[in-house]
């Protein structure tokens, strides 16, 4: 009996469903005294529990917090963990070109729905305040980025007063204070916002450091680059991220923000996975959104053929 | 009711307790403030804290609809004036130059005293003194007159035994007080002073382990200070005197008042690591000061029964803590400012700095975002192509790179602070019109460009800008 129990140990893809097996056979031990029958129930109750863990996939990922948008949370296999680090990057490294803009609101919003997941998760009889989330960011970024306006954060539902900002002097100092924060319990999220190819200090034992203290206490911890990048990171995810035109109003005006976001790294294993996101402000969740006709300019003329023309 | 009055309502007839409509068919020309109790007991103590310098031991006497009274002990004191006489001429003089008139007795105990004071006799006059003086309800006061003992000296050379027997022996208290055979303890208020520790060393310390060390166990020591005063530490500051003379100060900031020593050793090792000099005993440290500047009310707190985290305390901590290192305005939070300038609507507040509920100005529902999410500063020159005098950019050149604009929307016409400039109300000196418009490119960037000036009405083109971005 317990050769087979230890069989079926080895074979077991991740370490908690095999826990999960050791844990049942020793809370049995004292039954298995019963006769071949009850050895045999015994048995294939062990087998379900532990097909039922593997066939969960990674069972070991906690709470998790979803998009909002069917197609990608589908594709994710039913969300992203809260308790990690993830990672988000801009898909253009331009001159400052509006792609930071829109990567910064991407991670932005997807620390606001990690939070709300987490707060959802918790005894709804003692609803706290809500933490604050810490974005930290050197201050050299500010004359190539710009600086995060308050007033643009309640147009895309995020309550201002709900943000602290730390300015940093260097990365060092900023991912000694992003590591502080995660460790406190008293934070909702955290957003790291690095700049350059190759920021001082981030390196492989950096992110590792943060993803470990990011699931022990729970804090979600996004880390937002200027550029793609790919540097070894022990981030559950990585998204690239761009704006997209968005669904223009009447009068040709612009519409609520688009991203268009790709998966390329997922411990999961579903990099690859791509979507067009549409954010309503109201609802508080993404909306997959249709890529437009194609765009039109602002006299009416078809950019595309103006731009085969020109 | 009326409250109080002045010497010229008294003369017309008028009395505390009158109602107010009498008072005004008597004389209709009265000018009526209202009453505030708490401001005149906050005046009240304004003034004990200001006759400490007459002696140390100052009381309030509880102020009611006819006044406040303070008792001042001048019985370790008085040597320091040249008579009673001379002590009441200072202190009439001193009240007088502030605009107040004063009643005052001496006596040898602080219930006399103010029982003279309140009814106008000298010193000495005990036994002229009324009944009522002696402090007790209605009732008993009405059951001695009915007896027919309308004064103190009326009641002073009975037998007390018969007296305490039909009114109690409170009442024969307090005529024992009145008369000075017996004495209350009067209960002064003192201003707190700051709590300060130090510690002397014969030999002076050099290690910077054991400097810390003695810093810690001298906030233990203030800290059971606080607790007997039931308050918490907001501000600790430090000063550590060398031997040769220099003095290295040390100031810890929190969040939130605090007595637990686990909490200021993790902030002292934080605040020495990040010192822009380090610390240098040099031949050693012979004297270490902790002082307590500022502290608030911090009573003991229960520990939940299931032991769950106090998250207040922990982000107080960790705010303490990051404020630290970073410095206190480098860790802050926004709070809106009122200015339609875009670069003027907001402050930065301190997050040590309490956090007020702000309200932020909630965008209509359906539109979509008016602001953007990054604001240059200042903003980026750029080179546009646009339709004269107020049509959108359709293609603009920034940092060399040409964006071609697919979705416009504007002008929002902001104005300049016509008000903050000088001669600002005559035209042409107004300062120049803002026009922004938020457009998208044909890669989906959008961006909130802002034209500085109108065409035609200012003399020189106006100019283009990047303001800001949006996602």
């Amino acid at each position: 009996m317990f050769h087979g129990i230890e069989h079926r140990v080895n074979k077991s893809d991740s370490l908690d469903s095999a826990r999960a097996v050791a844990a049942l056979c020793d809370a049995d031990v004292t039954d298995i005294r019963g006769g071949p029958a009850h050895i045999r129930a015994l048995a294939a109750e062990l087998v379900t529990a532990t097909d039922l863990a593997t066939a969960q996939g990674a069972s070991d990922r906690g709470l998790c917090f979803q998009f909002g948008a069917q197609q990608i949370d589908d594709a994710l296999n039913g969300g992203l963990p809260v308790a990690a680090l993830h990672e988000v990057q801009a898909a253009d490294a331009g001159p400052g070109g509006g792609t930071y803009a829109n990567a910064s609101a991407f991670v932005l919003l997807m620390a606001l729905r990690a939070a709300a997941a987490s707060e959802e998760s918790e005894t709804p009889e003692a609803p706290k305040t809500k933490s604050p989330i810490l974005w930290i960011g050197e201050r050299q970024q500010g004359k190539r980025h710009g600086w995060l306006y308050p007033p643009g954060l309640p147009e895309i539902g995020i309550d201002p007063a709900r943000i602290l900002y730390a300015n940093a002097p260097d990365m060092p100092t900023a991912l000694r204070v992003a590591a502080d924060g995660v460790r406190s319990a008293a934070l909702s999220a955290i957003i790291l916002s690095a700049s350059g190819a190759r920021p001082k200090g981030l390196d492989l034992t950096a992110t590792r450091r943060l993803s470990l203290f990011a699931r022990e206490s729970g804090v979600p911890v996004m880390l937002l680059r200027d550029q793609p990048s790919g540097m070894a990171s022990s981030a559950w995810s990585r998204w690239e991220v761009a704006p997209a035109p968005s669904r223009s109003l009447p009068a040709n005006a612009p519409g609520q923000p688009v991203f268009d976001i790709k998966l390329t790294r997922h411990r999961g294993g579903k990099e690859g996975a791509s979507a067009l996101l549409e954010w309503n402000r109201e609802t508080q969740k993404f909306e997959g959104h249709t890529r437009a006709v194609p765009a039109i300019s602002v006299f009416g003329k078809d950019i595309e053929a103006t731009r085969k023309r020109a | 009711m009326i409250a109080a009055l002045d010497r010229e309502a008294c003369a017309l007839g008028l009395s505390a307790g009158m109602k107010l409509a009498d008072a005004r068919a008597l004389e209709p020309d009265l000018a009526v403030f209202d009453a505030d109790p708490l401001a005149d007991a906050k005046l009240l103590e304004h003034m004990a804290m200001h006759c400490e310098r007459y002696t140390p031991a100052v009381a309030i006497r509880a102020a009611d609809h006819r006044g406040g009274a303070l008792i001042l002990d001048m019985r370790g004191a008085m040597h320091l004036y040249a008579g009673k006489a001379a002590l009441m001429d200072l202190i009439e003089a001193d009240f007088y130059a502030q605009g107040y008139t004063l009643r005052h007795a001496f006596a040898p105990t602080a219930d006399a005293a103010f029982a003279l004071a309140r009814h106008g006799l000298k010193a000495g006059a005990e036994m002229q003194l009324p009944v009522s003086a002696l402090g007790l309800e209605e009732r008993p006061t009405q059951a001695l007159e009915r007896a027919g003992l309308y004064s103190v000296g009326d009641l002073a050379h009975r037998p007390r035994a018969p007296l305490a027997a039909r009114f109690g022996a409170d009442m024969v208290t307090r005529l024992e007080r009145i008369l000075g055979e017996t004495d209350q303890i009067v209960d002064p208020i003192r201003s707190q002073t700051a709590v300060r520790v130090e510690r002397r060393f014969a030999e002076p310390i050099g290690h910077i382990d054991s400097v810390m060390q003695v810093l810690e166990e001298l906030f233990g020591d203030a800290a059971a200070l606080l607790e007997e005063r039931k308050q918490g530490a907001r501000l600790i500051t430090m000063r550590l005197f060398r031997s040769d003379g220099h003095i290295a100060p040390l100031q810890i900031e929190t969040g939130a008042p605090t007595r637990d020593a686990a909490l200021f050793k993790r902030l002292l090792a934080e605040r020495v690591d990040s010192l822009n000099d380090p610390l240098d005993p040099g031949f050693g440290y012979d004297l270490l000061r902790l002082s307590v500047p500022l502290t608030e009310d911090l009573f003991a707190r229960q520990i939940t029964l299931d032991g769950e985290r106090d998250t207040d305390a922990d982000e107080a901590a960790l705010l303490s803590q990051l404020s630290i290192r970073l410095g206190r305005e480098n860790l802050h939070r926004f709070a809106p400012a009122d200015s339609h300038i875009p670069e003027h609507a907001l402050s930065s507040r301190a997050a040590l700095e309490p956090a007020l509920p702000f309200i932020w100005e909630a965008p209509q529902r359906g539109e979509p975002p008016q602001r953007p999410l990054f604001l240059f500063d200042p903003p980026q020159r750029i080179s546009v192509m646009a339709e004269v005098p107020d049509g959108p950019p359709r293609r603009f050149v920034w940092k060399r790179q040409t964006y071609l604009v697919t979705r416009a929307e504007g002008p929002e016409r902001i104005a300049s602070e016509w008000w903050r400039r000088r001669e600002g109300y005559k035209t042409g000196k107004a300062g120049l019109t803002r026009d922004y418009y938020r457009v998208e490119d044909s890669e989906g960037r959008r961006f909130w460009l802002l034209r500085r000036g109108l065409y035609g009405a200012e003399a020189r083109p106006p100019e283009w800008y990047v303001h800001g971005t949006f996602a």
